[in-house]
């Protein structure tokens, strides 16, 4: 059997709140693929949404997706796994971030709050998936009984109150850190930060709003992953789009990959004309 | 491996004992008959390359080599002319490899007494041997941290010398290995077998030693890299990213917590090493560190807390202390400082505290003079002003009745009449209110002037001359004492606690053994090794989960790789109670009690001088300030006195308007009722039309005035009088009490005040005459009397003035002065008798009183009775020297 290679595309961009303003996009994301033990691949999705209050919450989310990234990094050139990413694993991950962000504020003379940013990881390998998350945002993976269906990793983070969430930053986020180790293989996945949170959950019911995910992920599995460039391009035309702007004004950020074949191959253009969107 | 080898001249070679293996390539033996040798033998031959660098080297020896390398003198051959397959030279003792000095953890336990100026002192010996090397053109190349050895002293050595590339003849036989993390840049990530290296390359692996030993064995390129990407010290030299200086944020680096930050070097060190470690600058030779380094050894002081800091006296406080507290671990070993009377043995804790109980305590500040005891009378400036507000107001009055008078008789109509009175009445109160407020003005300046410099000298009075200093510095003695004979029962705790302690110790001495460098741990590598050591983690007891995860560059998965390392040594730890407490930890326990002991010692023993310092301090002080204090506050009562004074002026503008208010009403109801009844006034009748309505209508203006009556008006000049009679300002007192007297003529306290003033200035029959009036109208005054009969007295009118004193005697029979003075009248009137008696009368009432027992004496002689004038003599001497003398004289006449 040929193994299928992991496709994906991210995009991260500003909100209309703040376009032109200096704030610019608070969101960061990437996403790799790593070779691991036996040259198995294993796919990294990471995303952090700075706060929008703290000073320095851009480059406390930049710190943690190349923090993370380095990790995996680490792990998998010194013969680690995916499953050895313990909740203890995790929650060493985050006070190793603490400490940098620590280090950081210290030596400016600033709290470690201004580098506020909220936490979402997906690791897919062969056999196990983990996923991480602090704070709001989604991680969206196939349903297990039906793969047509989607549906979270975790249901969003609510502060203490309605407009605010946990951040990787606070001192009890070892608490409030969601680690989920699935030991069975996943092939698709989406991640995504709060700008996007009200258009692909239904509050209500607490589902995943499968119309938005699936016409995007039949979108990109026929793609070449050579063609990332155009791939980012569209998505972040469609990040930017009325559709999507008249629904929030937010920063966002989503991160699609899939290593599904398609069923058929689907027009590239055929994401324009979908009915994303119409959730809620 | 045989016995038996032979050296380059065939002369058989007979190894001994095996020592220890070298770089893994060769082993080290004993020669059988020198001590002073040698042998490496290598395991696998050398490569020709190398056989003929070892060849020659013997033929390159020198005395300067030989004293710092362990240079090869002989080759070695497994037979006569064979394969080279090793070497001789000489045997280095007493020297350990340098990490063990500035690895800071095995620093404490192998060199327990070396300090920052040994370390130094190591530094510049470092840069001295590689000097040598270079001056002989021969670079070191494979830099690293067992190629150099130092002893106890401070020397130091250069081992495996045969790896140095050597240039002979034209001919370069390179050194081919290198350390990354003693790599300079430009070698960074290359493969170091075919690279010519020079004395720069050197210069980059000598600066890291350096540094290493002054900072702590930190490596100065790791640090935390602020951009994205793990930064491991061999990156971070390729990349020219030294962590330490004032370009480090700059070039995006953040030194590790709690380490000496570069502004603890001297100026020209720093230089040094920013130029070892920037790119573009030419690295510093050798040589140019050693005076850069000893002047920095030469300005250094010792912490005054803890004798082990030494660090560069230009800095403001201990940089070695802050790390401690920071770490909550030790850096240094606190010295034993060994005084001159530790040495006698002289210390006795009863003794020293006895000499501190003799020091006199300057006690609390004393009493200043009272504000209440002291009395001023007014300024003469001020009381000008008053006398000026005074005759101003007294001159508008009189103009304003002046006015209202004319207005009375013009054919003017009550209402614009009694108009224009207000208006003017206005105006002169403006007038001198406006005065009145300059003036106070100027002494209220002068009040706060006065309380500003009465408050700075209070303030003074109380810090100087406080004993505040003092007693704490009595109270701290007193600290020290209590822990001074708390010591022995601490060191029995601590020796206790190491008891209980003893397996939790004996874990982490074991591992302790268990070094990181020399450690096989999953993934790391020695970069990462030498990152893990720039923050503090040198051996498997300092691997806690929290303190890796710490670390840049170590997430949980290098983490997790150290903790399992730990784990397992954890593992192999078997407690053994035989054991008991480690010798060292005895040592250290008794090492601890011993400096704190000498320090104890020394403090109290400088108790003493230090309190009569402080106690002579504060009595001097006293002594000068005290009179300036004194001053201060009486000038502040003065200004007070004066703003008073001037103050009172303003309250005599009420008079000014009671004027005013009664001249309209005058004139409003004597026009109003002259309109109905006599419409022609004739002038004739106006002066009989004048006089009727003031007198009609005093009781009227009586009692529609509420402000101050003449009688308070006559007791304001009464006391403004007595202030001048006080300050013996007579004349300024009669006018006083002369205006007090047109105010209230039956004021018999002015009139008896008036009769004294005139009495002390001489003027005796105005002084009669306002006494008699005082007398008049107060009959039953005894002073009043007394003042009558001096003046009397004053003017020969003796049976007046016995008739006054009799009557003063009367009234108030307790007064010994005036007996003295009804006797005296009595001589001048002949009556002896009655004199005596009077004399008499007085003495028995003040037995003190000198001049009645003058008298007395002086009556006695004249009555010829000598021995009773004697007996008064005699009294006298022990009251009045003065009158005595004059008395003993007129008995012996």
């Amino acid at each position: 059997m040929i193994e299928a290679s992991w496709k994906f595309v991210f995009a991260s961009v500003a909100g209309t709140s703040h376009d032109g303003s200096d704030a610019g996009c608070q969101d960061v994301s990437d996403c790799r693929v790593l070779t691991g033990a036996h040259e198995a691949e294993v796919l990294i999705a990471v995303a952090a949404d700075g706060a929008g209050s703290a000073t320095r919450a851009r480059e406390g989310a930049a710190l943690a997706c190349s923090l993370f990234l380095n990790e995996m990094e680490a792990l998998l050139s010194t013969g680690g796994t995916v499953a050895d990413i313990s909740p203890q694993f995790a929650k060493d991950w985050l006070s190793h971030f603490q400490s940098e962000v620590a280090a950081r504020a210290a030596a400016e003379e600033i709290s470690s709050r201004e580098f506020a940013c909220t936490f979402l990881a997906a690791v897919l390998g062969q056999e196990s998936s983990v996923f991480m998350q602090v704070g709001d945002g989604l991680i969206v993976i196939p349903s297990a009984e039906e793969p047509e269906e989607y549906c979270w990793a975790f249901w969003p983070q609510r502060g203490e109150y309605a407009n605010m969430t946990n951040f990787a930053t606070d001192a009890d986020a070892g608490e409030k850190l969601e680690h989920n180790l699935v030991p069975h293989r996943i092939d698709e996945v989406a991640v995504l930060t709060d700008g996007l949170q009200n258009l692909t959950i239904q509050y209500e019911t607490q589902l995943v709003h499968t119309p938005f995910f699936r016409p995007i992920f039949e979108w990109l599995r026929p793609a070449s992953q050579a063609s990332f460039v155009k791939l980012t391009a569209a998505m972040t035309a469609y990040l930017q789009s009325e559709k999507i702007n008249e629904r929030t004004d937010d920063d966002k950020t989503l991160i699609l990959a899939t290593r599904r074949l398609a069923d058929s191959p689907i027009d590239h253009l055929s994401l324009e004309n979908d009915n994303a969107g119409t959730a809620v | 491996m045989p016995a038996r080898l032979y050296n380059e001249d065939g002369n058989p070679v007979d190894l001994g004992r095996e020592l220890n293996r070298s770089g893994g390539e060769g082993v080290i033996y004993e020669l059988q008959n020198r001590e002073d040798l040698v042998a490496k033998v290598y395991r696998q031959p050398p490569s020709s390359e190398k056989a003929a660098k070892v060849s020659i080297m013997p033929r390159l020896c020198t005395e300067r080599l030989l004293n710092l390398c362990a240079w090869p003198t002989k080759t070695l051959h497994d037979r006569g002319g064979g394969r080279l397959n090793g070497f001789v030279m000489p045997k280095i003792v007493d020297h350990e490899p340098i990490h063990l000095l500035y690895g800071v953890k095995d620093r404490l336990v192998k060199y327990p007494d070396a300090n920052w100026p040994f370390l130094l002192q190591t530094a510049a010996n470092v840069a001295r041997a590689f000097q040598v090397v270079h001056d002989h053109g021969h670079v070191i190349g494979d830099i690293n941290h067992g190629g150099v050895l130092v002893s106890k002293k401070a020397t130091v050595k250069l081992v495996d010398c045969d790896s140095f590339q050597i240039t002979w003849e034209g001919h370069t036989y390179l050194c081919g290995v290198g350390q990354v993390t003693h790599t300079p840049p430009e070698f960074q990530g290359q493969n170091l077998g075919g690279v010519v290296r020079s004395q720069s390359h050197d210069a980059f692996g000598l600066a890291i030693i350096i540094f290493q030993l002054l900072f702590m064995g930190r490596h100065p390129f790791s640090g935390r890299f602020l951009d994205r990407g793990d930064m491991l010290p061999d990156r971070a030299i390729k990349e020219y990213r030294f962590a330490y200086g004032p370009g480090a944020a700059g070039r995006r680096m953040l030194p590790p917590p709690g380490v000496l930050n570069l502004e603890a070097v001297t100026q020209p060190v720093a230089q040094l090493f920013e130029r070892a470690f920037g790119r573009g600058t030419k690295r510093p030779s050798a040589a140019e560190w050693v005076k850069p380094l000893s002047d920095l050894s030469a300005n250094l002081r010792q912490c005054t807390q803890n004798s082990g800091h030494y660090f560069l006296k230009t800095l403001s406080s201990c940089p070695w202390c802050q790390i401690e507290i920071g770490s909550g671990v030790a850096i240094f070993n606190p010295a034993i400082i060994v005084g001159t009377w530790t040495e006698r043995g002289g210390f006795t804790i009863a003794a020293v505290w006895a000499r501190i109980n003799q020091i006199e305590a300057p006690g609390p500040l004393p009493q200043i003079i009272a504000r209440s005891l002291i009395t001023v009378t007014p300024s003469t400036k001020a009381k000008q002003l008053k006398r000026n507000r005074i005759f101003k107001t007294i001159l508008a009055g009189c103009v304003l009745v002046a006015i209202s008078s004319v207005l009375f008789v013009a054919p003017v109509a009550a209402a614009p009449a009694a108009w224009i009175i207000v208006l003017l009445g206005v105006v002169a109160t403006v007038l001198v209110m406006k005065g009145g407020r300059e003036a106070r003005g100027t002494f209220e300046n002068g009040k706060r002037q006065a309380e500003s410099t009465w408050n700075a000298a209070d303030r003074r009075w109380h810090g100087q001359g406080g004993d505040e200093a003092f007693r704490n510095k009595l109270r701290e003695l007193e600290k020290d004492k209590a822990e001074y004979e708390k010591l022995p029962n601490l060191r029995l705790q601590r020796l206790r606690q190491l008891e209980q302690n003893v397996r939790q110790r004996q874990k982490q001495k074991f591992l302790d053994r268990y070094r990181i460098d020399s450690a096989d741990i999953r993934g790391l590598g020695h970069a990462r090794k030498i990152a893990l050591r720039s923050y503090g983690i040198e051996t498997a007891d300092d691997v806690t989960r929290q303190a890796v995860l710490a670390v840049p560059g170590f997430g949980p998965v290098y983490t997790s790789y150290l903790l399992t390392w730990r784990n397992m040594i954890e593992q192999k730890f078997v407690f053994n109670p035989n054991q008991g407490v480690d010798p060292a930890d005895r040592a250290a326990v008794e090492r601890e009690i011993t400096v704190a002991k000498s320090r104890l010692e020394e403090q109290l023993q400088k108790g003493p001088r230090q309190l009569l310092q402080l106690s002579s301090q504060v009595k001097a002080a006293r002594n000068t300030m005290q009179p300036v204090v004194e001053q201060n506050l009486k000038a502040l009562v003065q200004a007070e006195t004066d703003l008073k004074t001037v103050a009172a002026v303003t309250t005599a503008l009420v008079p000014l308007a009671v004027v005013t208010l009664g001249a309209v009403l005058v004139l409003t109801s004597v026009k109003q009722s002259r309109s109905t009844t006599a419409v022609d006034a004739s002038p004739g009748t106006t002066h009989g039309q004048t006089n009727q309505p003031y007198n009609a209508n005093t009781p009227a203006l009586k009692n529609e005035n509420p402000g101050p009556s003449l009688e308070e008006q006559a007791q304001a000049r009464y006391l403004a009088g007595i202030e001048f009679t006080k300050a013996r300002k007579y004349q300024d007192a009669i006018a006083e009490y002369q205006q007090a007297l047109v105010l209230a003529p039956k004021l018999a306290p002015a009139h008896h005040e008036l009769g004294f003033a005139y009495l002390k200035l001489g003027k005796y029959k105005e002084s009669v005459e306002a006494l008699k009036q005082a007398v008049a109208l107060r009959p039953d005054n005894a002073d009043t009397y007394i003042q009558l009969g001096l003046a009397y007295k004053a003017t020969a009118h003796w049976k007046d003035a016995a008739g006054a004193f009799e009557k003063s005697v009367e009234l108030k029979p307790s007064n010994a002065s005036v007996y003295y003075q009804l006797g005296q009248v009595y001589e001048k009137l002949n009556d002896t008798d009655a004199a005596l008696d009077a004399y008499l009368e007085g003495i028995r009432l003040s037995p003190q009183y000198a001049p009645a027992h003058y008298a007395l004496g002086l009556l006695h002689l004249k009555l010829g009775d000598a021995d009773a004038a004697m007996s008064e003599y005699e009294i006298l001497a022990r009251l009045n020297k003065k009158l005595a003398d004059a008395l003993y004289q007129r008995i012996n006449e």
